[in-house]
């Protein structure tokens, strides 16, 4: 159940589980729909407990989520990183600083662009997406992670002009 | 002297000249848009195109589908719409204007597309500049690119809502004019999806508007360079571009759910077997309510398309946009709950009108679910950049064609003449609606495995997914295809 949370797999699977029950019900209301006769205005208290309904559902698991943020991001204060590591986006390469990282250890990620929109979406070893930083050039960007050992791809996922697809780097973890 | 029939006839063509010449220009866009989409599918397959022509034909696919197809068909029925039930002719300069300055806006930044300018529909500023510095692209490309996205603004942030606005609120109604009559500015809740847009996006558009029109003065040597240094830093242009664009897209949505609002009621068997009876929802103050709801919620959500600038963006701006994009959830399952009790409590007669409505409703909210996912930090961090989000825009764009598309079908014959022949208007919108489901479960599967989006060629294996992608292509311009034969056929 936590993979769930932490992958973009899950995100599928979990927007699959609700909007096929969603589709095949409101198509079910609508086909009824059209073989029923006409009714007379309806009562208010249906309105009023799918409003409720609505309210407390959205309420809790949006509340419930903010837990699911990684760790470090939106800030590093706290956190007291025990290694470090720099990536440099450019058209079309990455510049990767990561000297001998251990792993399972908060290791402090400092991305910066040098020209224009980038960003650095780190692939775990095994080719799933852990995270994406979004970079504007004159910011950099402070993330802490905690990664098993492993190589790990870098890839840039905001279009960048004709070497986008070709914008790649790796770096390893206690390897 | 005339007669009060060809009074009658000319009141008619003064609302609906300007709206059909707007459908046509979007017609030929969307064939462009749809064409260039294919071509792009088909490369990932074949290889046909090298990687510049690509990324041109990305971005043709990009700008005119978006506001060549889409937005300019949903400014066609809009106005027309308004026109015909506020009994005001839809015609005047500014009606002119936006049509005008829309078709040349997009016809340059088409012209600056094959010139190579090739920044996505999205700019991914400050890429046209860097583009134009390191030689991808030229400068007098650039000047004109830039000076499209300024007219294409200007309709957009400007001018639309302006003749919507005059519309509505100005002007005398004539009597002759109205054919189908709305009951006041908000009430029915039709008519109030309109007013989000008239008073939302001129607002969250006016300070891009301004910006990109100093670039544009910037580039052609009037104003220096230094005079907009502090604009030119891409986080100063971004955060405007951001709110503007989202709150497009939202303004665009709820008025495509203001359009399922004002059909079904009028399809209704309680509305058709009752004479003293008038087209309204199950509940008309709940449907206001959701408008209202939706669209102040969406106005806070535009930071999630920045979630993922960990230090850039503030942490408590984060929250807004998570908090602020999951209240629109709020806003459509009201219209959830409203538009299937009206259908159910009432009877719902099946047309290609009804039936595209409520299939581009159903996907709208389909999608909806995506949108909140990316809308969540946390997932945000995992599948911003990928296919995921190409999947939601794709699909949202998709389903607000497809609710339009059942106002074209419930104003065929005032477009056409003719009503509309059954079998092929409901091929169209079936294939239409397959091809849509299809693309999103497709694409969404593809963000999910972490495939990054606008990348030529494909830097991971998707060789399955891209065919049935292509499949599902194919489907849709099959069902527009469907769509312009009948248009065709009719008219000779």
């Amino acid at each position: 159940m936590t993979n769930m949370w932490w992958s973009g797999q899950g995100a599928l699977i979990l927007m699959i589980y609700l909007t096929t029950p969603f589709i095949a019900a409101f198509l079910l209301i609508i086909t009824l729909s059209i073989r029923r006769r006409a009714g007379q205005g309806g009562g208010h208290i249906l309105e009023v407990l799918w409003i409720l309904l609505v309210g407390v559902v959205w309420t809790v698991i949006n509340l419930v989520s903010i837990g699911w943020i990684p760790a470090g991001v939106g800030g590093v204060e706290g956190i007291q990183p025990q290694q470090s590591m720099t990536i440099e986006a450019s058209m079309w390469f990455f510049k990767v600083d990561a000297p001998h990282l251990s792993p399972y250890t908060a290791t402090e990620i400092t991305a910066w662009s040098t020209d224009t929109m980038h960003s650095v979406a780190i692939y775990d070893p095994d080719g799933r997406l852990i995270t994406t930083i979004m970079l504007m050039p004159g910011m950099k960007e402070r993330l802490i992670l905690n990664l098993p050992p492993g190589e790990y791809i870098i890839r840039c996922l905001e279009y960048c002009g004709d070497g986008h697809a070709y914008m790649t780097a790796s770096f390893k973890v206690g390897l | 002297m005339i007669t009060a029939v060809e009074a009658a006839k000319i009141s008619v063509e003064d609302i609906t000249t300007m709206p059909k010449v707007m459908l046509y220009a979007s017609i030929l866009w969307f064939l462009l848009g749809g064409g260039a989409g294919i071509l792009m599918v088909a490369s990932h397959i074949s290889g046909l195109l090298s990687i510049p022509y690509y990324y041109e034909a990305m971005t043709i696919h990009g700008v005119v589908m978006t506001f060549g197809g889409v937005f300019q068909l949903m400014m066609s029925l809009s106005l027309l719409r308004a026109g015909f039930c506020y009994g005001k002719p839809v015609k005047g300069w500014l009606v002119s204007a936006a049509l005008l300055l829309l078709n040349i806006g997009l016809l340059m930044l088409f012209t600056s597309a094959i010139l190579g300018v090739r920044t996505s529909y999205t700019l991914m500023y400050p890429l046209p500049a860097v583009g134009a510095m390191r030689g991808l692209w030229s400068l007098g490309g650039l000047t004109i690119f830039i000076w499209g996205v300024i007219l294409v603004a200007a309709v957009v942030i400007a001018i639309y809502p302006a003749t919507l606005a005059r519309l509505i609120f100005f002007g005398k109604t004539r009597e002759a004019h109205i054919l189908e009559r709305f009951m006041g500015t908000l009430n029915p809740s039709g008519m109030a999806s309109m007013l989000p847009y008239i008073f939302i996006v001129p607002v969250m558009g006016s300070t891009i508007l301004l910006a990109a029109t100093l670039i544009g003065l910037m580039l052609l040597n009037i104003i220096p360079s230094q005079a907009i240094a502090w604009l030119l830093h891409p986080l100063n242009f971004n955060y405007p571009f951001w709110i503007w664009a989202h709150n497009l897209m939202e303004a665009m949505g709820v008025m495509a759910i203001g359009t399922v609002y004002w059909l079904i009621p009028r399809y209704t068997r309680r509305y058709e077997t009752s004479a003293d009876v008038s087209p309204h929802l199950y509940s008309e103050k709940l449907g206001i309510f959701a408008i209202i709801f939706y669209s102040t919620a969406a106005v806070m959500a535009f930071p999630h398309h920045l979630f993922t600038m960990p230090t850039s963006q503030p942490l408590g701006l984060s929250y807004t946009g998570q908090i602020a994009s999951w209240l629109t959830g709020f806003g459509a399952a009201f219209s959830v709950f409203n538009i299937a009790a009206t259908s159910y409590r009432y009877g719902l007669r099946l047309t290609p009108a009804t039936l595209a409505a409520t299939l581009g409703f159903t996907i709208y909210i389909a999608d909806g679910f995506l949108a909140m996912q990316l809308g969540t930090i946390g997932w945000a961090y995992r599948l911003h950049g990928t296919y995921y989000v190409t999947a939601h825009l794709m699909t949202i764009l998709l389903a607000v064609t497809l609710m339009w598309i059942g106002a074209l079908y419930h104003s065929h014959s005032l477009i056409t003449g003719r009503n509309p022949s059954n079998k092929p208007a409901y091929i169209h919108i079936i294939l239409t609606a397959i091809a849509a489901l299809g693309i999103f479960y497709t694409m969404s599967f593809m963000g999910a495995e972490g495939m990054p989006r606008r990348a030529y060629p494909l830097p991971l294996e998707a060789g399955g997914p891209i065919a049935i992608l292509l499949v599902f292509g194919v489907l849709l311009a099959i069902g527009q295809a469907v769509f312009i034969g009948g248009l065709l056929r009719r008219r000779r």
